[in-house]
């Protein structure tokens, strides 16, 4: 009875496990004379790029991304009609060439020809104004909408009140026109966001709701598989009509902790990775390690906000200037990110046509935070209620919360730090009622209206950007018209006006610029890392470019 | 195990074919019992979602401002709100999660857009996959290690294995993960650091390795399951191993064992067949509940391990205000404890003719 029972239940076990094996490939089985079994060898590397991600992909349709992670697979699958190159000018794409009006107001675009979808399709002007409509219509619920709000008509169309999107026009078969409601200087750089992306209308039409997990492009790279939390595969285009890549496979492996991508880069099974704030010391002190660093101040900000529509930082410049006069930034720099972070002075980040080059914005001086503070009414930080800064769960954030936090009692003012998941976080700093938190911002376009304009102007209060609440008619009316400003010169001294009303008045408490600092395995060429990406993401490095060297 | 040498006459504390007689007379007494399990799992069911979906409601924090990331639009966000069914009244939405449920629908990830039982499926496998191999790896070696103990007791190896598995339940599980990876992938390179399976190329594996079926397999799969395994088995392998102690020092002194040993019977056999036998039950609660316990997903390791299983999807999905993927994981965590439960308690009876359902 027990033999029985125990030898049932060992054959279950066995069969289980059997049937739970992957079979071995039925095809080619000839060996071809490599018996490396590592996976690291020329010959296996030619083949498979691993690239790694930080979470999960959300959607791989371009009108549901809004974050980095789906982002960073979609770039390779689809096209826009224009793209950043890896300076972060723009160049044509899916159109050859393009004219913009003189008003500002009617952008032409001329497409390739040839150029076909991974579906076999060719792609054709009425597949763009599919996309683009297909945007704003209301049965997509795309997060997205409001982008399309510079073409004329757009917002009608959403509502209900049009037949179609009236900006949108179909010349001929290779001919798109499209309509502003107002200029917008910075309209292509927008049309360069991966929302642009020109979608198969058959193939969407078909399945709407599972294109996100079945995604037909005309990008570099053909979409293959999505496991989810596990790993995302493509492959090469063959047929691309840019460059084509010599990678075959393209696979995404999701690895949420920062430590375990660290040990597969180190293991030689990923072919480039993040470097984890715990890990920056072991990186730069070791010699092979840290010749293995590409990357460079990135747009990608990591400040502090205050409460310019509340009290104590409600019309009190001088309170918000000595705060940030308080803080030693070099420190937070040095003793929490080694160098690996880049002092904020200004608040548009380089890498555009228009940087305020000259800016020393707050240099760490304490003396001259007293007298501000003191200024401000609070002498010593007397009546000064304690503030509660909110920030994230991030560890490193909660150092660099902590040096703060040590640096602003040196001057008299009392901070209690509040970590918060990032759901709760959001909703209580969109909401108005934290006085104090994290702002962080990384650019979607390299355009200063980027940043002066959604995150400073008055138009954009707490949920569309301006999470400070500021607001300066000057600087208002200044942002604006360089919006409306085709000369690009014209347009620099108009943000450098603004830019420096915007410094003197303090709404941010400035921190650092992150770097893209990311490690690269030395066989990988061509990998250019740019301003515009967050690594592991990548978002903007030509993937199709790599080659491998041995 | 080492039952295979055994001839399998000797007593054990009932005769084997009680059983037998027992079963088949009261055959219809135990599905009933099975079924009446069943069936109380369904207010269970509804009791574990009501709360669940009560905590998320009265949770801080907004499912569409995390969907809309950078961009945020009032006029938008309250459309996807109206398209997502959230702007509802509390019970109405609950009513409406009810009546899907009752359809066998899960509903649709907010964030992922994918049905929540398609989403779900697949992690559950692979952590019942991982779960399996760190039960079998726990027990194996819990057991194991228990015995010995307890038949050697107040010896050096008694001490050596308990202070082992002391240290087993105290070590945090995401420091001995990165500590396996540290020595037995980035220094010995005989194992991968993460994730399920090997992710380049089969064909290209298989010509690697010259056509081995068994080398292929081990790089293709088997050799991603040692580490977390092992990482996953640490805190059920001590914790069987001190019960199985325990309990087995507990039977070795009742009058049945002094008089088998006083027969002549050998002392492994006395320990095996005797002893370990009627010190099973209260190891097999322990061995249920650690089973249940992981199948519900082990965050930590998968995390480390890059384990795409129930624990990590979970987390992320709270930490996005997921709530469909939230609710259809809570179901099916409180599903695996119902069942487990059963299967521990009709265990019980296979082990101990003497205990009777109804």
């Amino acid at each position: 009875m027990r033999r029985f029972n125990l030898s049932i239940l060992i054959s279950v076990i066995a069969l289980l496990a059997m049937a739970g094996c992957p079979k071995p490939p039925t095809g080619n089985t000839g060996n071809t004379g490599n018996t490396n079994t590592g996976g690291t060898d020329g010959q296996a590397r030619a083949r498979n790029y691993n690239f790694p991600l930080p979470a999960d992909v959300k959607s791989l349709d371009p009108a549901h991304i809004t974050d980095t992670v789906s982002d960073s697979v979609a770039q390779r699958l689809f096209n826009r009609l224009v793209k950043f190159d890896t300076d972060g000018s723009v160049e044509p794409d899916l159109a050859e060439s393009y004219e913009i009006s003189d008003d500002g107001l009617v952008y032409t675009f001329h497409l390739r020809s040839g150029v076909k979808f991974h579906n076999g399709e060719d792609l054709n002007a009425d597949d763009v104004i599919y996309s683009y409509t297909r945007l704003v219509d209301p049965g997509t619920n795309s997060e997205r909408a409001n982008l399309m709000f510079y073409v004329t008509g757009a917002a009608d169309y959403l509502n209900g009140s049009a037949e179609s999107v009236s900006g949108l026009k179909e010349v001929d078969e290779r001919t798109v026109q499209i309509s502003l409601s107002a200029p917008y200087a910075p309209f292509l750089n927008v049309l360069c966001m991966t929302t642009f992306g020109v979608v198969p209308g058959s193939e969407v039409t078909r399945d709407e709701k599972g294109f996100g997990a079945n995604p037909v492009g005309t990008g570099p790279f053909v979409f293959e598989s999505w496991t989810p939390d596990e790993r995302v595969v493509l492959k090469a285009n063959r047929t691309y009509f840019g460059q084509v890549p010599e990678i075959e496979t393209l696979t995404f492996r999701i690895i949420n902790d920062e430590n375990t991508r660290f040990e597969n880069f180190r293991n030689g099974t990923l072919e480039h990775c993040d470097i984890p704030p715990s890990k920056i010391k072991t990186v730069t002190d070791d010699p092979k390690l840290s010749g293995l660093i590409s990357g460079e101040p990135a747009m990608d900000m990591y400040a502090y906000g205050f409460n310019c529509d509340a009290a104590p930082f409600k019309d009190n410049a001088a309170l918000r200037q000595a705060l940030n006069y308080a803080v030693d930034k070099q420190n937070i720099i040095d003793n929490i990110w080694s160098g690996l972070v880049t002092a904020q002075n200004t608040i548009v980040p380089a890498g555009m046509f228009y940087h305020y080059d000259g800016s020393t914005g707050y240099p760490y001086d304490p003396k001259k935070a007293e007298e501000l503070l003191a200024q401000a009414g609070y002498p010593k930080g007397e009546g000064l209620p304690p503030l509660t800064l909110n920030i994230d769960l991030q560890p490193t954030n909660k150092l660099v919360a902590e040096a703060v936090q040590e640096d602003l009692s040196r001057i008299g003012v009392t901070v209690n730090i509040e970590t918060t998941d990032w759901g709760p976080f959001l909703d209580k700093v969109y909401a108005g009622n934290s006085l104090f938190f994290q702002n962080t911002w990384l650019g979607d376009y390299p355009d200063p209206d980027n940043w002066l304009y959604q995150l400073l102007h008055s138009e954009n209060f707490g949920d569309a950007g301006n999470i400070s609440r500021w607001s300066n008619p000057q600087f208002d009316r200044l942002v604006k018209e360089a919006q409306v400003e085709p000369d690009q010169q014209k347009r620099s001294d108009l943000y450098r006006q603004a830019e420096e009303i915007a410094l003197s008045e303090a709404p941010w408490l400035l921190l650092f610029w992150k770097n893209s600092s990311t490690l690269v395995q030395p066989y990988v060429q061509g990998l250019t890392i740019t301003k515009m990406d967050r690594t592991p993401q990548l978002n903007n490095a030509p993937i199709e470019e790599v080659t491998y060297s041995d | 195990m080492s039952e295979t040498a055994n001839s399998g006459q000797e007593p054990a504390a009932a005769p084997a074919d009680a059983g037998k007689r027992r079963r088949a007379g009261e055959g219809s007494a135990f599905w009933a019992y099975v079924l009446k399990r069943l069936g109380a799992a369904l207010p269970v069911l509804i009791g574990v979602t009501f709360i669940c979906f009560a905590i998320l409601s009265a949770a801080p924090g907004d499912p569409v401002r995390i969907l809309m990331g950078q961009h945020y639009d009032e006029e938008i966000a309250s459309e996807l709100r109206v398209s997502l069914g959230l702007d509802r009244p509390f019970l109405v939405q609950y009513g409406m999660f009810l009546g899907r449920v009752s359809h066998g629908d899960l509903g649709r990830s907010y964030v992922k857009n994918l049905p929540v039982a398609e989403y779900l499926a697949p992690k559950f496998g692979n952590t019942m996959q991982l779960t399996l191999v760190a039960m079998f790896i726990a027990i194996v070696f819990g057991v194991s290690a228990g015995i010995i103990s307890s038949a050697w007791n107040r010896s050096f190896w008694d001490y050596a294995l308990m202070l082992l598995a002391v240290a087993g339940i105290s070590l945090p599980v995401f420091w001995l993960g990165m500590l396996l990876q540290l020595l037995f992938a980035n220094h010995l390179g005989w194992l991968p650091v993460s994730d399920m399976s090997y992710s380049g190329n089969p064909e290209v594996l298989w010509n690697d390795v010259g056509g081995s079926y068994i080398a292929w397999l081990w790089h293709m799969s088997i050799k991603y399951y040692v580490l977390p395994g092992f990482t996953l088995a640490t805190v059920p392998m001590a914790i069987i191993a001190r019960l199985t102690r325990s309990s087995m020092l507990e039977v070795m002194k009742l009058d049945y064992i002094r008089q088998a040993r006083a027969k002549g019977l050998a002392y492994p056999r006395v320990v095996i067949t005797h002893a370990l036998r009627n010190a099973l039950i209260p190891i097999i609660t322990v061995v249920g509940n650690n089973f249940a316990v992981l199948l519900t997903g082990a965050v930590l390791t998968e995390t480390v391990f890059a384990w795409p299983g129930m624990g990590r999807a979970m987390v992320e999905a709270i930490n996005q205000l997921d709530y469909p993927v939230v609710l259809g994981g809570v179901m099916i965590m409180a599903v695996v404890f119902v069942v487990v439960n059963l299967i521990v308690d009709l265990t019980y009876g296979l082990v101990d003719p003497r205990v009777r359902y109804g």
